[in-house]
């Protein structure tokens, strides 16, 4: 809404503010401290100061100038310059009949006014009016009695209008052509304002060409109304049309507003104050109303100690909240309640009874009146116990300071995915984009689906940080993914608490590119050794949520097929770690490799649960290594398992402590170390032999893994 | 071979092994030496077992000189030795640089997200007043996102909401409140809508938003409810000046300014003076020198009132700060924008 300080100035004193000092001026202040905010200021010397304020959205009475000045009034306690009205309207009736015959519009007037072929604008109307020249005066006057009063209202050619005018709902999608020149279709439902052949306004919302007022207009009706909030937003939204009396019958009108917004109108169109003194004025010929729905008398009782202990205000005043109340509209009545305690019954006033319904709305223009920031605020009381952290706190936890040790860097991306990337994923992995949850409304296009993997957004980041300059980038994230099930039926809105939990899934990623260590100087490691300190960090963080790490074989569409593997902990999968696909990282446009590794989350706070203390032993460990051979692409960690399964007598851990392949060869020499240790005793050399036998046999046996000559 | 055992010659001996080793100046000749005079066949022995043909009057001196020349040459050895190893290490140090001016190689210290940050703070802050953590589901029911929160169809406040609405007949949170419908809803249907009601929940929400320096479609939030008999509108203006002040210290200015939301009655908008402009006005702000970091309220009673809480009996209050915006404050970063930009060369600093 534009507030024109000097038409404030004009209903209400108020505090400083000038051209020069409008940003800050003590007035800008102070409507902040209403909840008036201000979200945009123009100053100059022609037009003064005005501000754009964002109102409230249940507050319909704070769009008028008046509305404002009755908040300044109810803080500063000053009085407000009511605008001068004519002192009665026409006893007559007008010309047309009008029937309501929906509920939907609460009161409905129309007022017969002739138009002098002269009428012009009085400067001190049009000063506050935009483009005056380019609209009828009669139009311009209107739009500035809803600036002033709040009221929102129509003009309609009355010579255009023909027989009774009936305020009714539609029975089916109607087309009009609006008096902005421009086509709709008005939904079904929707309040419609007719003549005897044609529909000549949509209620609340825009008139039309057919009516509109022109500049051989000699006669006027003037529409003024009270319509239901929502129907006008219906029918609004439903059209793709907003307009200053949509915005303002959306947030609720006056129930009594129609009268003195006429009565305004009358005087200012009277010739004394609207239109120049030379000219002929424009007059009232008559009135006509429905009947109007009956206003409710609606009172909230509160008690006087209720709204001192809610501010925490115990020296307040009944004398002051009554005053703030009087000037805000409310009937105030007083009576003694228990003890020396006393109750106020408030009668809310016509423009608050959209949104004045509870004991806790008084509570609130009570703390906007004497200002929020005048409640002394008070700490509840602390607990005697905190609360245990939930499952993800305490894997956040216990993997951030493995992941900060290592150089990895927390970032944030975005759940949202473009469809160009989607498509990319497709490539790799046929089927995927069903997987996706799309939006239908986003208006950005990059944000059109949402994430299935983390993979896209980290590479991206990783290659707009190497044009940055980062030549070592790690980066980790806890974030959300997010999947389609397949058996997820249409896009229909989900009922009440319907929800599939299976679409979200909390995931840890890691990514790294470029060079792992700090220093343009150093020769940056080779991708095997880039490969081996990215494991490293994976295996870190298992291992410090207590787990045993170990790998897999892996078939991620996303990864280099031949640089990925599984991540487990003890025999579970908990996700997968490996060079970025080829494709990803061009399209992301970075050349160098990528190593990537997502972990489930929550999958990983159910195994982080029991892990037991490791035993210690005083009683020194016996170690063998053998040679074995391994095929050339095959996971030389697999055998590990399989000495795991042999389940050996004493064994502790098995490490791989060599690779080597001949060149002659077809295959690798892998040393692995397998240790023994008891905590009871020493263990004897030959107790260790032959536990070595019974593995190599089994390795042979179940697997054909030989010993290397 | 009979050996002379005369004190002369033992005397002559000593002085012969001082000599030689005086001219020992490398380990390989010291070892020579060792062989000839300390080994099992080495002079020294020899000489002691030629003792026995000694007469037993004359055994005492001439034992005597033996161990004189014993002592002498294991200690000579001895002390040869340590010196030459002495000269080869200061040869070997005198020999050897590296300029540690140059990099370091080391893997430096990662960083964590300036918003976990503001999240791990808050939830310190909190810690004292019982709050449990927990969290919800991104992608949300209209009756979780609104309708249990008072925000009916068509409603103007929708507007504010920019929701986006998935192929999945779901919509994406708009707020963190939706997990305060999730939490009443279930104190309500599994503990008897016992009180207090104590949670709070951080995570990201979304806004359907053109996006620019200052508008995200994600942003993240800080939510908490209290659900208790005697909360007042004065309690929830403590609990969010506490947290402000203990964030960002007691000197930074907070205010209230009035605001709407549907499910919250009163409801308050808590503002800091902008810590990049010093409350003077800028882009980061708006330019109005203050930033409104979040909003709360006491819990609506027709919120109450649809988890089956007496509104009656029991009085609760809600916020959501954005921790974003907490974040960029904290930090002094120009823009929303900023926080979500993931620079590392920036991140890495912020410890």
């Amino acid at each position: 809404m534009k507030l024109h300080v000097r038409l404030l100035e004009k209903l209400i004193e108020t505090p400083e503010c000038t051209v020069e000092g409008a940003s800050n001026s003590p007035l800008r202040i102070l409507l902040d401290d209403l909840g008036l905010e201000v979200k945009g200021v123009e100053a100059s010397q022609e037009k003064g100061v005005v501000y754009t304020l964002e109102t409230l959205a249940n507050r319909g009475d704070h769009l008028s100038h008046i509305g404002v000045a009755r908040e300044l009034s109810a803080r500063s306690l000053a009085q407000i310059k009511a605008p001068t009205v004519a002192t009665q309207l026409s006893d007559r009736k007008a010309s047309v009949l009008v029937r309501r015959a929906t509920d939907k519009c609460m009161r409905y007037s129309l007022m017969e006014m002739s138009v002098p072929s002269d009428i012009k604008l009085r400067n001190d109307v049009a000063a506050f009016t935009d483009e005056p020249e380019k609209l009828h005066p009669i139009v311009s006057l209107l739009n500035y009695v809803q600036m002033e009063m709040g009221q929102p209202m129509h003009a309609f050619d009355a010579d255009k209008v023909e027989g009774e005018v009936v305020v009714e709902l539609s029975t089916k999608p109607e087309e009009i052509e609006a008096l902005d020149g421009k086509s709709y279709t008005v939904p079904e439902g929707s309040v419609l304002i007719k003549d005897r052949k044609k529909i000549i306004a949509v209620a609340g919302v825009i008139g039309c060409a057919n009516s509109m007022v022109t500049a051989g207009t000699r006669k006027v009706l003037i529409e003024a109304a009270v319509f239901e909030p929502v129907s006008v937003r219906i029918t609004a939204r439903g059209m793709g049309l907003s307009t200053d009396a949509s915005y303002a019958f959306e947030r609720g009108c006056d129930f009594e507003g129609i009268t003195p917004a006429l009565k305004r109108l009358a005087y200012l169109a009277g010739g004394s104050a609207g239109t120049a003194k030379d000219t002929e004025a424009a007059h009232v010929i008559g009135l006509t109303s429905t009947d109007s729905m009956p206003l409710e008398k609606r009172k909230i009782a509160v008690l006087l100690s209720s709204l001192r202990r809610e501010l925490n205000l115990p020296r307040l005043e009944e004398v002051e909240v009554a005053t703030r109340f009087k000037i805000l509209g409310y009937q105030v009545e007083s009576a003694s309640a228990s003890g020396k305690d006393k109750e106020l019954t408030l009668t809310v006033p016509s423009w608050r009874l959209w949104d004045v319904r509870s004991p806790e709305d008084i509570y609130e223009d009570l703390a906007r009146s004497v200002s929020l920031n005048r409640v002394r605020p008070e700490l509840p009381p602390l607990d005697v116990e905190a609360a245990p952290l939930n499952g993800i706190e305490r894997l956040v936890k216990a993997t951030r300071s493995a992941l900060v040790g290592s150089g990895f860097v927390e970032v944030i991306t975005t759940g949202f995915i473009s469809a160009a990337e989607v498509s990319l994923l497709e490539q790799l992995s046929p089927g995927v984009t069903a997987q996706h949850v799309s939006l239908k409304n986003s208006l950005e296009a990059k944000n059109s689906h949402l994430k299935v993997t983390n993979v896209v957004h980290l590479t991206k980041l990783l290659a707009l940080n190497k044009k940055r300059g980062v030549e070592a980038g790690k980066v980790f994230e806890n974030c959300r993914v997010f999947s389609r099930p397949a058996e997820l039926p249409s896009d229909e809105p989900r009922e009440r608490d319907e929800l599939d939990y299976n679409l979200e899934h909390d995931v840890l990623c890691m990514a790294s590119a470029g060079r792992w260590f700090e220093g343009q100087w150093r020769k940056a490691e080779s991708v095997e050794e880039h490969a081996r300190l990215f494991k490293g960090a994976v295996a870190g963080l298992i291992k410090g949520l207590g787990c045993q790490f170990s790998v897999g074989k892996s078939e991620s569409p996303f990864l280099h097929p031949g640089i990925q593997a599984t991540v487990k902990c003890g025999r579970n999968v908990v996700g997968f770690f490996g060079v970025v696909h080829p494709l990803i990282r061009e399209a992301c446009d970075i050349k160098e490799e990528v190593f990537y590794c997502e972990l489930d989350a929550r999958l990983l706070v159910k195994l982080m649960i029991g892990v037991p203390a490791p035993t210690v032993s005083d009683y020194p460990a016996v170690w063998r290594d053998m040679t074995l051979k391994v095929g050339a692409k095959e996971q030389a960690s697999r055998v590990l398992r399989f000495i795991q399964e042999a389940s050996l007598d004493a064994l502790t851990e098995t490490l791989i402590v060599d690779d080597f392949r001949r060149p002659e060869e077809d295959f690798r020499r892998v040393t692995y170390r397998v240790i023994f240790q008891r905590p009871d005793r020493t263990l004897k050399s030959d107790e260790v032999d032959s536990s070595m036998g019974t593995l190599l046999e089994s390795l042979k046996g179940k697997h054909g893994i030989e010993m290397a000559s | 071979m009979s050996v002379d055992l005369s004190p002369q010659n033992i005397k002559d001996l000593i002085a012969r092994f001082e000599q030689q080793l005086k001219e020992v100046g490398r380990k390989e000749d010291l070892e020579l030496i060792k062989r000839d005079w300390v080994s099992k066949d080495g002079f020294v022995k020899e000489l002691f077992k030629s003792l026995r043909d000694v007469p037993a009057e004359e055994k005492p001196a001439v034992a005597a000189l033996l161990n004189e020349l014993r002592t002498t040459v294991e200690e000579g050895v001895s002390a040869k030795e340590r010196g030459l190893k002495g000269e080869a290490l200061k040869a070997q140090l005198t020999g050897e640089y590296i300029d540690l001016s140059l990099p370091e190689a080391a893997t430096n210290l990662g960083s964590v997200h300036p918003i976990t940050i503001v999240e791990e703070r808050i939830t310190e802050i909190l810690r004292p007043f019982g709050f449990q953590n927990v969290m919800g589901p991104l992608i949300e029911t209209d009756y979780y996102c609104f309708d249990s929160l008072n925000i009916p169809k068509h409603h103007p406040a929708r507007d504010l909401q920019d929701t986006f609405y998935t192929t999945t007949g779901h919509v994406l949170r708009t707020h963190s409140t939706s997990v305060q419908a999730r939490t009443l809803q279930h104190r309500a249907l599994f503990d008897n809508n016992r009180v207090p009601v104590k949670v709070a929940s951080f995570g990201p929400s979304y806004r359907n938003e053109k996006e620019d320096a200052s508008h995200m479609s994600m942003f993240h939030q800080y939510e908490l409810v209290w659900v208790e008999p005697g909360l007042t509108l004065s309690h929830l203006l403590g609990l969010i000046t506490h947290i402000l002040k203990e964030l960002y210290g007691k000197r930074r200015k907070v205010r209230f300014v009035p605001k709407f939301y549907p499910y919250t009655e009163p409801s308050v908008g808590p503002q800091i003076d902008c810590s990049v402009c010093k409350g003077q006005g800028c882009g980061a702000c708006g330019g109005a020198g203050w930033v409104t970091v979040g909003g709360s309220g006491m819990i609506h009673r027709n919120v109450l009132k649809e988890f089956n809480f007496d509104p009656e009996k029991v009085s609760g209050f809600a916020f959501g700060l954005g921790t974003s915006r907490l974040a960029g404050q904290l930090y002094n970063f120009p823009h929303l924008r900023s926080v979500y930009d993931n620079d590392l060369r920036v991140l890495k600093e912020i410890v």
